[in-house]
């Protein structure tokens, strides 16, 4: 028999909830306030980035921004065929677009709340529940939940590529720029007229590129997303761009990158124009919430959640920037953004029993954890 | 006409953005073309063609075209894109300035008028040639219309390439190849590269090694040259990994560059840089060739001389026009258009007196071969090993 959490998850997939479509997930959204409100949540909606909304719902009227713990998700997806949005099980794995990035984790949060108003004891606890609908683009919708006065003390985020509850203690910083070559147009056979923008940029691409060298997880990372420019066969183009995305470690590491940018910059006459900018994201596994969230791991799955570095963004920085820890870590999954977007479902059921120890020992009343703080770098 | 007049045309044919990609902009400025010959009265045909959308025409005298022309002045209509204030043709400090002025709209206007004039005046076939697509390989304007049995003796492009201090005829231009280079990669999240082979970095690993073997000159040069004309790696965003990349080429080489013999040898360099690169031919063209001893090429450097009062030179061209095709039916072009400088770069201008030269060394030329023995036009191959197999 399948449980409220898998019911909800196939709901979930079936909405094509693509960032750009606004209004596919405006009817998500409006789909989440009705079934959290009939069922005792306060909820709130606002629309801080033009077209993206967001819904914030509590256990409590009165502490709607202030919730001990905060149970947070954005379901937008990034665009897939329509096949994908039918969830379909192989085996073990449970197949769609967001069933790992990250829509299992609103079912479950759906659960959860379901169980606890059936039991009438959902006021018993001091919980928050975030979702946002632009994560895979402009990353603002958290951003303006923050600036609006939202502050739990802990925010469970699983938004994660770690290997089933693993936690990330480090996820690393990204700065997305474009690196952008001006010449002077030519003719295509009179090349010494002009100065070429191709050929700058692509010997800026090739020592930038040879400065990241045997790229792992413990390493800073570059890549080349998209090169583009020129608009005749015949011409030497004036204007060449790339579409630059490093990944770094410490805000050290990123001072030392910007150096390396800048100066190459200068050798080939070249400008950048920064896109995004996120901090590394450092979380102390030592701190009485996270501590709590190890204690509720093992305790249903029989293992010690191991410690992980994370490469790829999630809305953590922005959550880190307004001093808000969080907890990033989620069931077994994989291939995301990818045709072959999966999670164990075995796992998937491991997840409402996490949370819902976790809740028990963090923020039902008369639960007595200690607040965290969390190290933030700051950009 | 006068020249004012002529350059008041050129201004208006300037303000048609005649670029490739620009359907409209082609037939506008192939009609202007058309308009000019009807509006001089004279009894002139214009064979129309038209090959893939691209409308090109030859104007003669007489209800049937001839087996052979004597002389065809070739010009084309089509230009590069430009910035929009190009397109604003506008006269200062004795220069105009234009998208197209020099490349070579200015050339285009002068030709018309002189073939106007002179059609009754030669004792032998003259025909005048407008294209639209020169700047895009020609294979639908002129190679076109040589598929259709338009030949020619001697074939007059008005070709630009000259600044007004040099006084050169092109009787050689480089051959040209214009090529994609594309390399494969597969796709992943950009934060994890090492999930992935990012095919961009090829690409620029490719340039630079290309780079090294050709390096750019700084100077006008005879050898073979490469420009990077436009580059696309789609990743999608800058987070992930893009799975192709490709480089468009636009190779000048020298006719006696091996590397460039045939196909074959091209494929050959490619692949000595990167194995796993793919090269797609788009264009593949041998260089223009006319003999130095041609009557006419001869005569035509006599009366630039007696113009421009300077001795001219025959030159090799590092742009190729259309003569080349007419090169690989055995026919004999040559360049030679109105002088200016920054051809297809944002200042493109002419000088107002290479504007008069120009008009005045072809009618010149027209005037003297309306007496000339055309006949003694020898056809004279190319040398064998311009031929490209």
């Amino acid at each position: 028999m399948k449980t409220e959490a898998e019911k909800q998850l196939a709901n979930l997939v079936s909405m094509p909830t693509i960032s750009a479509d606004t209004t596919a997930n405006d009817m998500a959204l409006d789909y989440l306030e009705d079934y959290f409100s009939r069922r005792g949540m306060f909820v709130r909606r606002d629309r801080f980035v033009k077209g993206h909304g967001t819904l914030l719902a509590s256990t409590r009227k009165d502490n709607l921004y202030t919730p001990k713990v905060l149970l947070s998700a954005h379901i937008d997806v990034v665009p897939a065929d329509e096949a994908l949005f039918t969830l379909r099980s192989d085996g073990d794995k449970l197949i769609g677009r967001g069933v790992y990035d990250m829509k299992f984790s609103i079912a479950g949060y759906q659960q959860i709340v379901d169980e606890l108003y059936r039991k009438g004891s959902l006021a018993d606890y001091d919980f928050g529940i975030a979702i946002v609908t632009d994560e895979e683009t402009t990353d603002r919708g958290v951003h303006g939940l923050t600036a609006a006065g939202l502050k739990p003390q802990v925010c469970v985020l699983p938004d994660s590529t770690a290997p089933g509850w693993a936690i990330e203690t480090i996820a690393k910083g990204y700065w997305r720029f474009d690196l952008i070559a001006q010449g002077r147009t030519a003719h295509g056979g009179r090349p010494w007229e002009g100065e070429s923008a191709s050929f700058k940029l692509l010997q800026a691409l090739h020592e930038l590129k040879g400065h990241f060298t045997d790229q792992n997880i413990k390493t800073d990372s570059l890549n080349i997303g998209q090169i583009h420019g020129g608009d005749a066969n015949n011409k030497v183009p004036a204007e060449m761009v790339a579409g630059l995305d490093i990944r770094y470690l410490t805000n050290k590491n990123l001072a030392e990158k910007k150096k390396l940018v800048h100066g190459i910059c200068q050798k080939y006459n070249l400008n950048y124009r920064e896109y995004a900018i996120a901090a590394p994201v450092v979380t102390d596994t030592e701190l009485p919430l996270i501590k709590a969230y190890r204690e509720s791991v093992k305790q249903v799955t029989g293992k010690q959640p191991e410690p992980f570095i994370s490469c790829a963004g999630s809305d953590a920085p922005y959550f880190a920037e307004a001093g808000i820890s969080c907890i990033i870590s989620c069931c077994e999954g994989g291939g995301h953004h990818t045709e072959q977007e999966w999670i164990s479902r075995k796992s998937f059921l491991q997840f409402v029993p996490i949370i819902h120890h976790y809740l028990n020992l963090t923020c039902k009343a008369h639960s007595s954890a200690p607040a965290v703080s969390t190290k933030v770098e700051k950009v | 006409m006068t020249n004012t007049q002529l350059i008041e045309l050129t201004k208006k044919l300037v303000a048609i953005p005649s670029t490739g990609d620009n359907p409209d902009g082609l037939r506008q400025a192939y009609n202007f073309m058309i308009g000019l010959l009807r509006a001089s009265g004279k009894d002139i045909t214009i064979e129309e063609f038209e090959s893939n959308g691209k409308p090109s025409f030859m104007a003669y005298k007489g209800g049937v075209r001839p087996k052979r022309f004597k002389i065809i002045l070739s010009v084309h209509v089509d230009v590069v894109p430009g910035k929009p204030h190009q397109y604003d043709g506008k006269v200062k400090n004795g220069k105009l300035y234009g998208r197209g002025v020099h490349d070579e709209k200015a050339a285009c206007v002068i030709l018309a008028d002189l073939f106007c004039e002179f059609i009754d005046k030669v004792p032998y076939a003259l025909g005048l040639q407008v294209v639209t697509d020169e700047e895009y390989g020609g294979a639908d304007g002129a190679l076109y219309q040589i598929q259709q049995g338009v030949r020619g003796d001697f074939v007059i492009c008005a070709e630009c390439g000259r600044r007004p201090d040099v006084h050169e005829i092109a009787n050689e231009a480089k051959g040209i190849v214009i090529a994609d280079i594309s390399f494969d990669g597969s796709a992943a999240h950009g934060a994890y590269p090492w999930k992935g082979d990012n095919a961009a970095p090829k690409a620029a690993h490719f340039i630079h090694a290309l780079h090294q073997r050709f390096p750019s000159p700084s100077q006008e040069s005879p050898e073979t040259t490469f420009s990077v004309t436009s580059m696309s790696a789609h990743g999608g965003s800058h987070t992930r990994i893009p799975d192709s990349a490709t480089v468009r080429l636009d190779i000048r080489y020298a006719p006696d560059d091996l590397n460039f013999e045939d196909r074959t040898s091209l494929q050959a360099l490619i692949k000595s840089i990167d194995p796993n690169a793919k090269l797609d031919i788009v264009l593949f063209d041998s260089p223009l060739y006319c003999s130095p001893d041609n009557p006419l090429l001869q005569a035509l450097k006599t009366s630039a001389e007696a113009i421009e009062g300077a001795p001219f030179t025959f030159a090799r061209r590092h742009a190729t026009s259309d003569g080349r095709h007419f090169g690989d039916v055995g026919d004999q072009a040559c360049e030679f258009g109105v002088a200016g400088d920054n051809q297809h770069g944002d200042n493109e201008h002419i000088t107002l007196t290479a504007f008069s030269n120009y008009r005045n060394t072809i009618r010149h030329f027209l005037e003297k071969t309306t007496t000339m023995n055309t006949n003694e036009v020898a056809l004279q191959p190319k040398p064998k090993n311009l031929i490209l197999t």
